[in-house]
């Protein structure tokens, strides 16, 4: 029940994405909700709990996006992998620290994530190496990250409502299976 | 216990960067299509109703915020009415003028083009502007390279790729973008290519051809892949190449590509 509720968020995620996000946003600044979602997954469970979410959540990208499959996969794995890295030495209990700490982790997550797509897309899907550099260095990688932050605030408390009750839930079983 | 040089994580981490890259280098697009296309057939109502609502929502907020600004609008759309009168009478001289420069120039009639409607579902989830996607495929008739316009003959972009029930239009701003486009007015030839998803410049004219900022730019029709006519957009700014070989336009485009609703699709 459980993987099928995260499947379907990640699902239902890519598809706010290419087609609600794209008219509320600018043009060039639509947050990567999915992404934010493997973000805050990571940085609260462990990197291999994660990971199937990860290469699920890349794939949809890659198949809504129509790049050839295998770049968001990479890159939201390569996000994964450093968030976890990150967020075992620096994450702490304390309440306020811990979201101060996570709003660096996506900013941060947001430039690898917007680099290592943008060079593959315009290497891969349009074959233009030497204009790949150039347009990963515009504005776009300064201002997303703020706009994925404004999503991130938005969708951080609903997900520690879910992961609650999804805790609640085992705990529940458990104690079925003890009893 | 000695721990190795990689942890467990690290080759998890590897081994999938290698797989991805394998799939990146040896997969063409085409090979993962069946899994495209089960996808949006599964995603397509979703996607037809998210852009619904966001059209919906972003529409009434740039109603509110244009509330202030409404009064003066008012005024200045009387002043323009009155003078729009006046426009209609010399209009209709115009359009006999148009009929016979169309006639002259062997632009197709716009009421002669086979249009499959469609309502645009999605977006550049990646936020760089370069594609829509329809809610029409390969089961009304679609197919790769077929011209999309909104309903005045201004011309959006391209069919890419199509599944069954939904197609990729890359739009004129994409960066691979190419189109044979030529000066309304003067019939200077060049090539109108997307900038990023920011613009379009109309290049490869040559430096004796002449160019007028506020010129019309409009399909060529060489190369047979879209019809002569149009419209793309008017000239902006006039620069030189940076190689100095040729002639650069700024093309501002005739409509926000973002912001469109409903598009039409050239079949014939």
């Amino acid at each position: 029940m459980q993987n099928f509720l995260i499947g379907l968020i990640i699902f239902l995620s890519v598809v706010l994405q290419a087609s609600f996000l794209p008219n509320i946003f600018p043009v060039n600044f639509v947050p990567d909700i999915t992404l934010i979602f493997i973000i805050i997954w990571t940085a609260r469970i462990d990197f291999n709990s994660v990971l199937k979410w990860a290469i699920l959540g890349g794939l949809m990208m890659d198949l809504a996006s129509f790049h050839p499959v295998g770049i968001s996969i990479f890159s939201f794995v390569a996000v994964a992998f450093v968030v976890n890295s990150l967020s075992k030495r620096f994450l702490v209990p304390h309440f306020g620290w811990k979201f101060a700490v996570l709003v660096v982790i996506v900013f941060l997550a947001t430039i690898i994530n917007q680099i290592i797509t943008g060079f593959l897309v315009k290497i891969f899907a349009e074959g233009n190496v030497r204009e790949s550099v150039h347009s990963i260095f515009d504005n776009r990688l300064l201002w997303k990250p703020f706009y994925n932050l404004l999503m991130f605030a938005i969708i951080y408390w609903p997900i520690r409502r879910l992961e609650k009750m999804f805790s609640s839930q085992g705990q529940r079983i458990i104690i079925k299976r003890h009893a | 216990m000695q721990r190795g040089f990689f942890s467990p994580k690290i080759v998890k981490f590897l081994v999938i960067s290698a797989i991805c890259f394998v799939l990146i280098f040896f997969n063409p697009k085409g090979v993962f299509n069946p899994v495209r296309t089960v996808f949006f057939e599964v995603a397509y109502p979703l996607q037809k109703t998210f852009y619904t609502i966001s059209r919906t929502i972003a529409e009434s907020f740039s109603f509110l915020s244009s509330i202030g600004t409404m009064r003066t609008e008012n005024e200045k759309l009387l002043r323009e009415n009155d003078a729009l009168l006046v426009t209609v009478v010399s209009l209709q001289e115009a359009k006999k003028e148009n009929d016979v420069l169309r006639e002259q120039l062997n632009l197709l009639p716009r009421d002669k083009f086979k249009l499959e409607p469609s309502f645009i579902i999605g977006q550049d989830p990646q936020g760089l502007g370069s594609w829509i996607t329809i809610g029409k495929g390969s089961s009304s008739g679609i197919q790769s390279g077929m011209p999309v316009i909104v309903s005045d003959g201004i011309l959006v972009g391209k069919v890419e790729e199509v599944g069954l029930d939904s197609s990729r239009v890359s739009l004129l701003t994409n960066a691979v973008s190419a189109v044979n486009a030529s000066d309304l007015e003067t019939g200077a030839k060049g090539l109108v290519k997307g900038t990023y998803g920011l613009g379009l410049v109309m290049d490869m004219i040559s430096q004796s051809d002449l160019l007028n900022v506020g010129d019309t730019v409009i399909t060529s029709g060489l190369g047979g892949e879209l019809p002569r006519g149009l419209l793309i957009g008017k000239i902006q700014e006039i620069k030189v190449s940076p190689d100095k070989l040729f002639q650069q336009a700024i093309v501002m485009p005739r409509i926000r590509y973002q912001k469109l609703d409903i598009v039409f699709v050239i079949k014939n």
